[in-house]
């Protein structure tokens, strides 16, 4: 039994056996892939695993070869490349029926619907960040919570904000850790810091990857299941561990999100939430701002920064960010 | 001693035992997974917390997954641990080897 990283682009083969066992595990082969090693008996590939950021997805072992424990040293290996990047916290998401062999070997569930399970292991892990926010709870009677990419925070977030400011006495903002967007994790804190440090009932944190993204949740063990679909089971995982592990800590009584009016996955998302929070929590969602009869959006304001137009940027970002974006010009496509 | 490190010791496989040393506030905690936990886990708890504080480790969260290890085994994956938390490589053969007499 040999461990071998497996190289898609270079090895054709070993990307058709690798498709192949993940089809017979009734897998997906999901493509978003950082890094995938393979167990190989002489020229066979009987187990695999991968990893994705610090996701560990599309393990599969050959149904032949399920008497040997294969997954420990897959599972070690994939942790050892994480050691190696410094990384010392992983994630797993998996079926509920599967999550018993992860326990085993030392991941921890950190929140479960009816079809999907998410597992962590290392630190910092959940606890860490209840502490966290626990250490930045502020005494409120009815506090309100948004989440938040920023990316870059606009004059839509602020309305946002002072919306909930409107009705709550105190409001969390949670800005969304992952680092997948045009401005780091940093920088866009950092925007919302400026902006809102003039309000005291205002907090900011990270979400510290406790916030299912869209984006990094992968689906492909929901097999025959559309877009939506996932969207939706996405939706459901994420309202529960914000329900079940978040607001609970902070005393939150009432969660805000902004109206999406062109994403269809964004309306599965605000369906599910107030699904989930149903008789908990309540959910207000607020319409966009417009400016010239036109919705505020991020994605407007990174398209006038790739134009250089900065007449329209001031428009959409309140002083605060258009001071930031001038100094920094992290757009810079000279 | 605190820290903010943590490391990972050992592997998954049957007869060893994988030892992760994370940070904590004050006092050694020790959630232990074992197959054995039933006839053994007061056993190994004991064990590991007797060589945390032979090493002088007084605030750690211990996370084990156990296989099965033997008591050598154990001792040995909790030194090897403890010493790379403080990422020191010269052991002290000589205060070791005295704990066995």
């Amino acid at each position: 039994m040999q461990l071998k990283r497996l190289w898609f682009d270079i090895n054709p083969t070993a990307k058709r056996q690798w498709q192949t066992l993940l089809t017979q595990a009734g897998l997906m082969a999901d493509e978003q892939v950082d890094y995938t090693i393979g167990l190989y008996d002489d020229d066979n590939l009987v187990a695999t695993g991968s990893l994705y950021q610090n996701i560990i997805k599309c393990v599969a072992v050959a149904t032949t070869e399920t008497h040997q424990n294969l997954l420990a040293p897959l599972i070690k290996a994939l942790l050892d490349q994480l050691d190696e990047q410094q990384q010392s916290q992983a994630f797993v998401y998996t079926k509920p029926c599967t999550a018993p062999y992860f326990e085993a070997l030392g991941f921890k569930a950190v929140v479960a619907t009816t079809h999907v399970v998410l597992l962590e292991r290392g630190y910092p892990d959940l606890n860490a960040y209840q502490l966290l926010l626990d250490q930045r709870k502020v005494t409120s009677t009815n506090a309100g919570a948004i989440v938040m990419n920023a990316n870059p925070f606009t004059n839509g977030h602020l309305h946002l904000i002072q919306t909930a400011l409107a009705t709550c006495d105190v409001v969390y903002v949670f800005v969304v850790s992952e680092d997948r967007s045009q401005f780091d994790t940093q920088a866009r804190l950092k925007m919302v810091q400026q902006a809102v440090a003039d309000q005291p009932r205002v907090i900011v944190l990270p979400t510290n990857h406790y916030l299912v993204a869209n984006a990094t949740f992968p689906a492909y063990f929901l097999k025959d299941q559309a877009d939506l679909a996932v969207a939706k089971e996405q939706a459901q995982l994420d309202a529960t561990l914000f329900l079940r592990k978040i607001s609970p800590i902070l005393d939150i009584h009432h969660r805000f999100v902004g109206d999406e009016p062109y994403s269809p996955v964004t309306k599965v998302y605000n369906d599910q939430l107030a699904q989930v929070l149903t008789g908990q929590l309540q959910l207000t969602v607020v319409p966009r701002l417009t400016v010239d009869a036109q919705p505020v959006s991020a994605t407007k304001v990174r398209q006038a920064l790739a134009a250089n137009d900065w007449d329209t940027v001031k428009k959409l970002v309140p002083a605060t960010s258009y001071h930031y974006l001038k100094g920094s010009q992290p757009h810079a496509n000279s | 001693m605190q820290t903010a490190k943590t490391v990972t010791v050992g592997t998954m496989e049957s007869s060893d035992i994988m030892i992760t040393l994370k940070p904590n506030a004050s006092g050694i905690t020790i959630d232990l997974d074992s197959n054995v936990k039933k006839q053994f886990g007061a056993h190994i708890t004991a064990l590991m917390t007797e060589v945390l504080q032979k090493l002088g480790i007084n605030d750690i969260a211990v996370e084990a997954v156990d296989k099965g290890a033997l008591d050598c085994t154990i001792k040995a994956r909790t030194i090897a641990a403890a010493y790379r938390l403080q990422g020191k490589t010269d052991y002290d053969w000589e205060a070791l080897n005295s704990w066995n007499v």
